[in-house]
């Protein structure tokens, strides 16, 4: 759930700052979001993927511990 | 995971959170440039119309005490439709944290550390936040009070510095309304109206959540006097420092006017302090609309919101630097589409439909418990 | 997966609470049947206290009756001993009867402490406490003569927490010398003092002391709860309950307060807090603990009282002194020069130049020779203290300067930071930010005042989600309490402070209701005119 909601809310918001881009500049949707998704080689922008990806296991072992104990809490 | 305690806050919390949320970057980026020198009068005129405001969310409040906003959603629309708009109010608090956030990374970048990553400082910012936010809401009210007095003084020491410096000059003031009204209106709707007043939509998630609620729109009230009046405060020093022109065209105008300072020929650059002031203040406000967000997971998935901090921190680092290529772009869009589709439909025009919808429902279940 | 497994049960032991005296006994393979044929006992404690030198049993007559005393020699006194039991029961005729040990005692020793060992259990612990123990033949129950301890370390000024106005004596090792300490500045019948045993080798007396009409219901629930729960081998010192009592392990701030001083414990006693002695530690401790307390020291109630807040106020910026001075040097030397005045600047500078590290490094070498120079004070033997801060002086101070690899204004920066580090008055609170100071250090290199801003505060947040006992560590501050602020940052009159602090919940709020403020006399002394 956790982590379906991070991917979910990730792709909304993308989408929310890809719409005002859209709105403001006069460039091709798809440009915008090669911008916006992919990152730029040569600057630090791998931090943030890096980021991403930690947000995002995290979120896999919070699920995984929450089904684990709601199992063992059933069972007892 | 963690025992999950009742979080309450104390009243002379909320005040001091009502307080720095609402200053927290409006006093560095500059607000109602459209109303010229009479920049403060517009703030003061939209700090009435903020209390105005504030009254009506808290009136949606109390028509269902211990509720939040996004419990209303749900009481008002049922699970579905409820649903959907607490997920594009937690699309809309996300993004409006990114932005808040992004302010402060580029003070940072552009006053203090130039060579410095922008992607860095987002996500050295974001770890605080989500450390004050998983040990939760207390922890939060707790940490703003131990620094609220250094925010608050330093703010006014700033002023009173500038003017012992002597670079104050007040005829940057008048003509009061030499152009009349218009331009105040202008700068008030929508922009200062929405930003910072509106913004307080984001209380609507914790002021249930104060261990006195009858008294907390007096508080509220309270709190967003003393605010506009700090903001005012703030006008008048930044337009008798530098002047309406400067003002409009420097970036943190703020900062501008407290490099001013020059006491005793050892006390210059003051930079640090109101560095401080900002960080603490975008820590605080990036906060409440990122608790404002979790609760509304919380309430859709049904699981304690702690589980989304760290998840949902990322998210905001990231979009933090991606909601622009540079800081002409993010004020582009700070100007002219956040206000427009952002601010006025879920800060105005979205409660006030909820609104006759909720008066309806609970007036309808007081008598039917009659 | 044994290891599992043993995890497991010791986690059930402990949900069990701590296990009884008996408990531990039977664990030792101790019997608890008590014979009334005193040659029975005699064999069994002979067996169990094998091979033990200092363990006599020896035969006396009293009355008539056959009777063993029994003793450990070397925890009893001789003296003692022999002047009021064995001399007594010898020389007393023979030929008086008694029915039981209280009338026995009646007769025989009448002012000596007492108890009935009922079974074997209290027989062993009787005789494990010092106590001379006589087994008479024919009944069922032993009697235990509580007579004097050997000698002890006699009071003195304690080590750690020296003051100059005030009392001097300071707790020692034993226990009941340290809450006759207590008791001889309270004479309150209201002050209880209840004894625990813990420790599955070590059985250890700890003793729980409070006001019972001061102290809150809820707070002394808890803190009972959490001492009954230790489950430990041995406990050698009070620092080993801390560990176990505390609300959150991972912490660089003490959340116990400890003390040397019986008149700082009579204060937190008065303020409705909970005082834990435990035997063989001169260290006191007292919860719940705030911050603040650590600022406060006893003497500050001696002086008078504008002076005392202003060195409270002394006490509270070297903390910052002591936590961020070093980092604000590294953060302004390296990345914000125009920070700094130019005048200043240009002479911290011209001092750097012959500097071949950078600011960091610099810093983190002086820092870390100066806790070498630190711990090796400590533990080093007394006689060669004089060498060794002979040279630390030189090698730190001088030499380092004059071989070019420290700047003096650095120099500067750690002695000061150094000093400071010691103003506050408990030392496991200034040992706190000894490591602190090493995190603030690498975020300044790293990220210059931001990073100082980072650190100061997470470690805000950090101290602000701390509770002790339930109680927020920075209660009278955050959360803000307008009512407690009197002995916070200053300190007023004491007649001035009539309101217990309200953040403990005391049963009894008010300290003292009359206005009592001193004021010359109203007729002139006299009679002149």
């Amino acid at each position: 759930m956790v982590t379906f909601l991070f991917t979910f809310i990730l792709m909304a918001s993308i989408g929310v700052i890809t719409m005002f881009d859209l709105y403001l500049y006069e460039e091709t949707l798809l440009s915008i979001l090669d911008a916006n998704i992919f990152f730029e080689k040569g600057t630090s922008q791998w931090m943030l993927y890096v980021n991403l990806l930690f947000g995002f296991f995290y979120g896999m072992v919070v699920d995984y511990r929450f089904r684990k104990s709601k199992k063992s809490s059933k069972s007892s | 995971m963690k025992n999950i305690l009742v979080e309450k806050l104390s009243l002379w919390q909320l005040f001091i959170l009502i307080f720095i949320f609402e200053i927290g970057n409006a006093a560095v980026v500059s607000t109602g440039n459209d109303a010229n020198q009479d920049a403060w009068i517009a703030i003061g005129l939209a700090m009435v119309f903020g209390m105005g405001l504030a009254l009506m969310y808290y009136f949606m409040l109390s028509r269902l005490p211990g509720k939040n906003l996004f419990e209303i959603f749900q009481f008002c629309f049922g699970k579905w439709m409820g649903g959907l708009l607490t997920l594009l109010y937690i699309l809309y608090f996300l993004y409006i944290a990114s932005r808040v956030l992004r302010d402060f990374c580029e003070l940072i970048v552009s006053f203090i550390f130039e060579e410095t990553p922008i992607e860095f400082i987002a996500i050295t910012m974001v770890i605080v936040i989500v450390y004050m936010l998983y040990l939760g809401l207390e922890v939060m009210g707790r940490t703003s009070e131990v620094f609220m007095p250094y925010f608050f003084s330093f703010i006014i020491i700033i002023g009173i510095a500038v003017f012992i410096s002597g670079e104050m000059e007040f005829e940057n003031l008048f003509p009061i309304l030499g152009d009349g009204f218009k331009p105040v209106l202008k700068a008030v709707f929508p922009q200062l109206l929405t930003f910072p007043f509106g913004e307080l939509i984001a209380f609507t998630m914790i002021i249930p959540y104060t261990s006195k609620f009858k008294k907390a729109k007096k508080i509220t009230l309270l709190a967003v006097m003393a605010s506009g009046i700090m903001l005012i405060y703030n006008a008048v020093l930044q337009i008798t420092t530098l002047g309406v022109d400067m003002r409009a065209r420097s970036n943190f105008p703020l900062l501008s006017s407290a490099r001013e300072i020059s006491l005793l020929e050892f006390i210059e650059r003051v930079d640090l302090v109101v560095v401080f002031i900002v960080m603490f203040g975008i820590i605080i406000k990036v906060s409440v609309f990122f608790y404002g967000a979790l609760k509304g997971l919380e309430l859709i998935s049904n699981r304690p919101y702690r589980m989304y901090v760290v998840p949902i921190g990322a998210i905001i680092a990231f979009i933090s630097v991606k909601i622009s290529d540079n800081f002409a772009e993010h004020i582009e869009e700070g100007l002219i589409v956040v206000p427009l589709f952002m601010h006025v439909p879920f800060q105005l025009l979205l409660p006030l439909m909820i609104l006759p919808v909720l008066l309806w429902k609970t007036r309808k279940s007081k008598e039917g418990r009659k | 997966m044994s290891i599992f497994s043993s995890l497991f049960t010791r986690k059930k032991n402990k949900n069990k609470g701590k296990p009884t005296e008996e408990e531990l006994f039977k664990q030792q393979d101790i019997p608890k049947q008590y014979y009334s044929q005193v040659e029975k006992n005699k064999k069994l404690l002979e067996e169990l206290f094998k091979g033990t030198f200092d363990f006599k049993c020896e035969p006396i007559k009293i009355g008539g009756h056959k009777a063993y005393l029994t003793y450990l020699s070397t925890m009893t006194d001789k003296n003692e001993l022999s002047n009021r039991v064995i001399q007594v029961a010898t020389n007393h005729p023979t030929g008086i009867s008694f029915n039981n040990m209280i009338e026995m005692r009646e007769l025989y020793f009448p002012s000596v402490d007492f108890k009935v060992a009922e079974n074997f259990h209290r027989v062993v612990w009787a005789v494990l406490n010092g106590e001379a123990l006589i087994m008479v033949d024919g009944f069922n129950e032993a009697l235990s003569l509580g007579i004097g301890l050997p000698e002890q370390r006699a009071i003195s000024e304690p080590s750690t927490q020296t003051i100059i106005r005030g009392p001097k004596d300071g707790f020692v090792e034993g226990l009941p010398v340290n809450i006759l300490l207590v008791r001889k500045r309270l004479k309150n019948p209201r002050l209880k003092f209840e004894i625990y045993q813990m420790g599955r080798d070590s059985k250890t007396n700890v003793a729980l002391g409070y006001i019972n009409d001061i102290a809150n219901e809820d707070l002394l629930k808890e803190v009972r709860e959490r001492l009954n729960k230790i489950d430990v081998g041995a406990l050698l010192d009070s620092g080993n309950v801390e560990e176990f009592i505390v609300d959150k392990t991972i912490t660089p701030f003490p959340l116990v307060y400890n003390t040397e001083r019986p008149d700082s414990i009579c204060g937190h006693l008065l303020e409705g807090k909970m005082a834990i002695f435990v035997d063989g530690s001169p260290f006191v401790l007292t919860v719940p603990t705030l911050f603040v307390d650590f600022f406060q020291a006893s003497e500050d109630y001696y002086q008078p009282f504008i002076m005392s807040s202003f060195v409270r106020l002394v006490r509270y910026s070297s903390f910052m002194i002591a936590l961020l001075f070093p980092s604000l040097y590294v953060a302004i030397s390296t990345f914000h020069h125009e920070l700094m005045p130019t005048q200043l600047l240009i002479s911290v500078q011209a001092q750097r130049e012959g500097v071949p590290f950078p600011a960091v490094i610099e810093i983190i070498i002086m820092e870390l020779s100066f806790e070498v120079l630190r711990e090796a004070g400590v533990r080093m033997p007394r006689v060669v203290g004089q060498t060794v801060s002979i040279v630390g002086a030189l090698v730190i101070g001088q030499a380092a300067v004059e071989a070019g690899l420290v700047s003096n204004v650095l120099v500067i920066v750690v002695a000061f930071t150094a000093i400071a580090s010691f103003v506050s008055p408990i030392y496991s609170f200034s040992i706190a930010t000894r490591l602190l100071r090493f995190v603030v250090i690498f975020s300044a290199a790293f990220m210059g005042l931001y990073g100082v801003l980072l650190f100061l505060i997470i470690m805000v947040i950090h101290l602000v989600s701390l509770r002790s006992f339930g109680i927020p560590y920075l209660a009278p501050v955050a959360p803000f309490q307008p009512r407690n602020q009197d002995d916070v940052f200053v300190r007023v009159p004491i007649w001035l402070n009539k309101n217990r602090p309200s953040y403990l919940y005391p049963k009894s709020p008010v300290r003292s209701e009359e206005n009592n403020q001193p004021s010359p006399p109203d007729q002139p002394v006299g009679g002149q005119k």
